[in-house]
């Protein structure tokens, strides 16, 4: 029997998994730390966003799908908070980013 | 140090009061009276943490957001979210790898610095562009592509981010410069 | 629907052992640092999942609000740690 629910909860979570996936690809493609940021901060948010989602929707109005949204509200505030700190400190340890348009920059890397 | 609402009080004591419900689980008076006794020693406890002030010029935040405003704000960062994932999902999927990164450099002119916390994070949220460093006023953005940071050259995520706090619109960003090479970034 | 979140763990363990590679080879302090980070933030997800297959959900939940917690605190201090002039970020040179 195929009822909605479970519907969109594989559909739900199977995209979320696709986001992820993309985002550990692309800390092995990008060429640099800063790009490869990028990747962490912005495709595993949204892949984790979709996989609780699903979860909630296949637990329904119960205390245990309240604490996922918890950690949903969690995920969303930490991810880029620390993906920031991570920067920052990369910036202020003397660690410059690679523009792999110019020419100079490409020789030396 | 700054002066607190009773609205701060009275926003903190419901989000606690909140938490301690999801917690636990239980909604009978036993376990009701003792949330309410656990959030009054948290609360009474955090009190001078929440009254001294970090930077200058900061307000109490909960008395000068405009809470009607926040859903509005959260529904318009969530479908960010989603542009962006899908955005940078084709960058790197594409087999050719089209980044083309740069470095943005400008000041913004907010009334308090919790606009400035609440800008930071939503340019790490928003496609392509990720917040580096804030010092005072001027912020330093890394960008993936130039398609991406056309909403901040164009100041229509900073007004989002002050129509949070007030009503009268200015311009907010002022000195936008974009630099492509090492030099230029001392 | 027990089966579907079995295979997801699975599909999700193998995308886990991907940034592994980035820890391993580096160059930088800070590459292994998104690695551990990327590593951290999906593991909130599996550890969700494996609740569901167990049928522990209420167990599990909990142990993920603290991973989460202890993750994002850890990787704060890290970033604090070597936030100064004095790191040689490469290993190699």
């Amino acid at each position: 029997m195929i009822d909605i629910t479970s519907v969109l909860t594989i559909l739900f979570v199977a995209a979320g998994i696709f986001f992820l996936l993309v985002g550990s690809i692309g800390i092995i493609r990008l060429p640099d730390f800063y790009s490869r940021t990028h990747a962490t901060s912005k495709s595993d948010t949204l892949g984790m966003m979709l996989v609780i989602i699903g979860l909630i929707i296949y637990e329904g109005l119960t205390i245990n799908g309240g604490k996922l949204f918890l950690v949903l509200l969690f995920i969303l505030l930490a991810n880029p908070v620390g993906a920031h700190a991570l920067a920052r400190a990369a910036l202020n340890a003397g660690l410059k980013p690679i523009f792999p348009n110019n020419k100079k920059d490409k020789e030396e890397s | 140090m700054k002066s607190l609402s009773a609205k701060s009080a009275v926003v903190s004591f419901i989000v606690l009061m909140g938490f301690w419900y999801l917690m636990s689980g239980f909604f009978d008076i036993t376990h009701s009276i003792m949330g309410v006794i656990s959030v009054g020693i948290v609360m009474a406890i955090n009190y001078k943490l929440k009254r001294h002030s970090y930077f200058e010029g900061e307000t109490d935040i909960i008395n000068d957001l405009r809470l009607l405003y926040v859903p509005y704000y959260f529904g318009w960062l969530l479908v960010q979210i989603v542009i962006s994932g899908v955005h940078v999902a084709k960058i790197l999927l594409s087999p050719s790898l089209p980044i083309e990164t740069s470095v943005l450099k400008f000041k913004v002119n907010f009334p308090n610095p919790h606009c400035k916390m609440i800008l930071g994070n939503s340019i790490t949220l928003t496609p392509g562009t990720l917040t580096v460093d804030i010092q005072g006023d001027e912020f330093i953005v890394h960008a993936i592509s130039p398609a991406s940071f056309e909403g901040i050259a164009s100041d229509k995520m900073p007004q989002q981010v002050l129509k949070l706090f007030t009503n009268e619109m200015y311009p907010v960003v002022s000195d936008f410069e974009v630099l492509h090479s090492r030099e230029e970034l001392s | 629907m027990d089966q579907f979140f079995l295979y997801s763990a699975v599909i999700l363990t193998a995308i886990i052992a991907v940034p592994a590679y980035r820890v391993v080879k580096g160059p930088t302090v800070f590459d292994r640092l998104v690695g551990t980070n990327a590593i951290a933030t999906k593991t909130i997800v599996l550890i969700c999942l494996i609740g569901y297959v167990f049928d522990r959900i209420g167990m599990f939940i909990d142990i993920t609000l603290a991973y989460a917690i202890l993750g994002f605190v850890g990787s704060l201090t890290i970033a604090k740690y070597f936030s100064s002039e004095n790191v040689n970020v490469r290993y190699d040179d």
